[in-house]
């Protein structure tokens, strides 16, 4: 039962990377083109989201401490912990050329070769 | 972040990118830290209307790599003006290798948003795309913010002059036509190529600085070919001095009121067939005729005519005048009046109907350019000016045989030109007479007017006014078709939507099948309509809201094309009804004005 839980999860995480990749390249994109007040909105709703996926990798990084390393997920996970200081920092600075930047060539990247990883 | 300090790094694939670091300490970055040209694809990827853009004006220059990407983007002849203050980048983008220079414009200023915008000016009607470096904006949002204003305010301000002209199109037609009886008759200006070759000509204008020096012209008289604009004449003969020659091109009521109430005894009239109708009847006897625009129409008027002579067009009387000081072989050439400026903050000269009128030199007022003046500084020139100062700079460098001399004495400063006092010119040019109006009689004594062609041209206008009346009658069909298709068409959609309160699929299928039928018929009228091509082309001054009407996207509504086919075919019905009642008038008229052959036959035999 507990493993069908896990397994449940795991799934659930591969879904959602696919969907946190657009996401986070349209976030990009709209600081790009200078479209600040929607970019920021959008990137608040991605760190969100961010944020429950890195608690659903911490779960399953607790129960089986196997599986992470087998998929690719714990190196997700660290690219997670990274990214987050970077973007708050550019935050911080209003510097939406490296808000975009982080999004689109460290998170969505990483998401891209997770899900190119798992198939 | 006014005075941000631009540091360059290398990016993570190899490109210089760059950050900009306020005195604060603060700092954000201007392009990509990862791949700038990527992120400069696609950030002009996500302003498609790039494509097709006339003109562009970007906000922001950056190191330049959405300058090259736009530059890849859009047509090869689309220039594109690049707004930046921050003179590090501007420096950079000037000493890199590789950036393009070629159609790019890199400016700090208003007077260059002005300038480009008014260069552009064919080209708007393409659209011209306001395209945003966001990372650039804030490295000065307040600059910004001013030039996105400039660049909306300038472009509302040409559309306008873009509604004056077509206003004026009409008139331009009607003159062309109330003229033509005195343009067949009079000889063209061609009979005058280079009768005063090497001779010194002057052309009088009517800029504020011509009160410096008007009172040395009566020293020029049968020394030089003393030519003078339209708007110069009153001033002269308010001073007892009289021109060889007047030049005159512009169509409205404005242009006449520099004539009205003057006496012109000795002069000769240059004219274009577009000027006031009521200019060439006051200098009977003495006139020559010039083309300088064109379209369809004055096009074929000119054909039937014959040719009269060419001179280059620039908008400006005094740039006619230059052409045809070339034309009669004139050098050196000498410009008095001609400030192309607001010298002292006043429009024209005394004597002149606009004598007193002051400028307003308000640093808001967005008509006006700073730009170089004679004898030093600066002076300010309004955007039409400014227009013809470059106008008349291209003319000086294509006419580089002849010396032109700027002796205004004041006003813009004319590259080009020599700047010396008309007393310099006077003393050291104007040295031997020679008798310039006994030249102008006898070639126009010489000029014998040919009675077939006035024959020809009536001939042609009464076929042509039956052709328009056959026009006239297929284009009505085609807009009842069209309004049926219309019609059909909105029935059919709101079959579509279920909210017809009869039918069944019997009404829709009847309905779908006429549509079909009428379409076909509609398209079949639409063929021979367009098959009459030369007609249509003649309506050009008459049917200028088609030209000015947007281009349908690609993705247009079958309800769309029809509107557009509904707007379009009706201007050209209405200027087809106008066109073919001005032949027929032009053609009687032609058969009662014999009595101008008569005034020209009386001054060959006197």
């Amino acid at each position: 039962m507990e493993n069908h839980v896990l397994s449940d999860l795991r799934q659930r995480l591969d879904e959602l990377v696919p969907t946190l990749e657009e996401a986070t390249r349209e976030v990009a994109a709209l600081l790009e083109q200078g479209y600040v007040s929607r970019g920021l909105s959008g990137l608040r709703e991605v760190l969100e989201a961010l944020q429950s996926f890195h608690e659903g990798l911490v779960v399953l990084m607790l129960a089986d401490r196997d599986a992470l390393p087998r998929n690719g997920l714990v190196n997700l996970k660290c690219k997670l912990e990274q990214v987050y200081p970077s973007v708050l920092a550019a935050l911080e600075a209003n510097d939406t050329v490296t808000m975009a930047d982080i999004l689109e060539y460290e998170l969505a990247e990483t998401f891209a070769e997770y899900r190119d990883r798992v198939g | 972040m006014t005075n941000a300090v631009i540091e360059l790094m290398k990016a993570k694939n190899g490109l210089t990118t760059a950050r900009a670091r306020g005195s604060n300490g603060a700092s954000f970055m201007l392009h990509s830290a990862y791949d700038p040209v990527a992120e400069a694809q696609r950030l002009v990827q996500g302003s498609p209307s790039l494509k097709k853009a006339g003109g562009i004006v970007c906000l922001g220059l950056g190191l330049g790599y959405h300058v090259q990407e736009i530059l890849h983007l859009v047509p090869t002849e689309t220039e594109v003006l690049v707004i930046e203050s921050n003179g590090q980048l501007k420096e950079w983008y000037h000493n890199a290798e590789n950036t393009p220079r070629e159609r790019v414009t890199i400016a700090d200023g208003e007077d260059a948003v002005k300038a480009f915008i008014y260069r552009i000016c064919e080209k708007l009607r393409d659209g011209l795309v306001l395209f945003e470096h966001p990372a650039s904006l804030r490295l000065d949002p307040e600059f910004y913010d001013n030039m996105r204003s400039r660049v909306r305010d300038y472009v509302s301000l040409l559309l306008v002059d873009m509604e004056t002209a077509k206003n004026l199109s009409y008139i331009v037609q009607q003159n062309n036509l109330d003229n033509l009886p005195v343009v067949i008759s009079d000889p063209g200006i061609n009979v005058l190529e280079n009768a005063f070759k090497d001779k010194p000509a002057v052309i009088v204008s009517a800029g504020p600085s011509l009160n410096k020096n008007i009172d040395l012209l009566a020293e020029a008289k049968n020394k030089s070919v003393i030519i003078c604009v339209g708007t110069a004449l009153k001033a002269m003969l308010a001073q007892g001095l009289h021109p060889d020659i007047v030049v005159t091109l512009d169509a409205t009521e404005l242009n006449y009121r520099l004539f009205t109430g003057l006496a012109p005894t000795e002069e000769f009239l240059c004219y274009e067939p577009q000027t006031h109708d009521k200019i060439p009847p006051l200098f009977a006897g003495r006139r020559f005729v010039f083309n300088s625009f064109s379209s369809p129409f004055t096009t074929w008027l000119r054909e039937l005519y014959g040719n009269k002579g060419y001179v280059d067009p620039g908008g400006s009387v005094a740039i006619a005048a230059f052409g045809i000081a070339c034309l009669i072989g004139a050098n050196p050439i000498v410009l008095i009046g001609q400030d192309l400026a607001y010298t002292g903050g006043y429009t024209h000269a005394k004597g002149t109907v606009y004598d007193g009128r002051k400028a307003d030199l308000t640093t808001l007022n967005l008509h006006l350019l700073e730009v170089p003046a004679v004898g030093g500084g600066k002076v300010f020139t309004p955007r039409n000016m400014h227009t013809f100062l470059v106008r008349f700079e291209e003319l000086f460098a294509q006419h580089n045989d002849r010396l032109v001399i700027d002796a205004t004495e004041g006003g813009a400063l004319k590259r080009g030109t020599k700047v010396m006092t008309f007393r310099e010119a006077i003393d050291r040019y104007f040295t031997k007479e020679f008798p310039v109006l006994t030249i102008f009689k006898d070639l126009h004594r010489k000029h014998l007017p040919d009675p077939a062609v006035r024959k020809r041209v009536r001939k042609e206008f009464k076929k042509t006014a039956l052709e328009y009346e056959r026009f006239i009658r297929k284009l009505d069909k085609t807009l009842s078709i069209a309004t049926k298709v219309y019609k059909l068409n909105e029935l059919a959609e709101k079959m579509n939507r279920n909210e017809l309160q009869y039918g069944g699929t019997f009404v829709a299928n009847g309905i779908l099948e006429t549509l079909k039928k009428k379409g076909e018929e509609l398209n079949r009228k639409l063929k021979e309509v367009n098959a009459q091509a030369k007609l249509i082309d003649l309506l050009g001054l008459l049917a200028v809201d088609v030209e000015l009407a947007p281009l349908l996207p690609e993705s247009a509504t079958f309800k769309e094309q029809v509107e557009r086919i509904k707007l379009v075919y009706g201007l050209y019905l209405e200027a087809a009804k106008i066109m073919r009642e001005q032949l027929v008038d032009i053609a009687d008229n032609l058969v009662s004005n014999d009595n101008i052959q008569v005034e020209r036959e009386c001054i060959v035999k006197g």
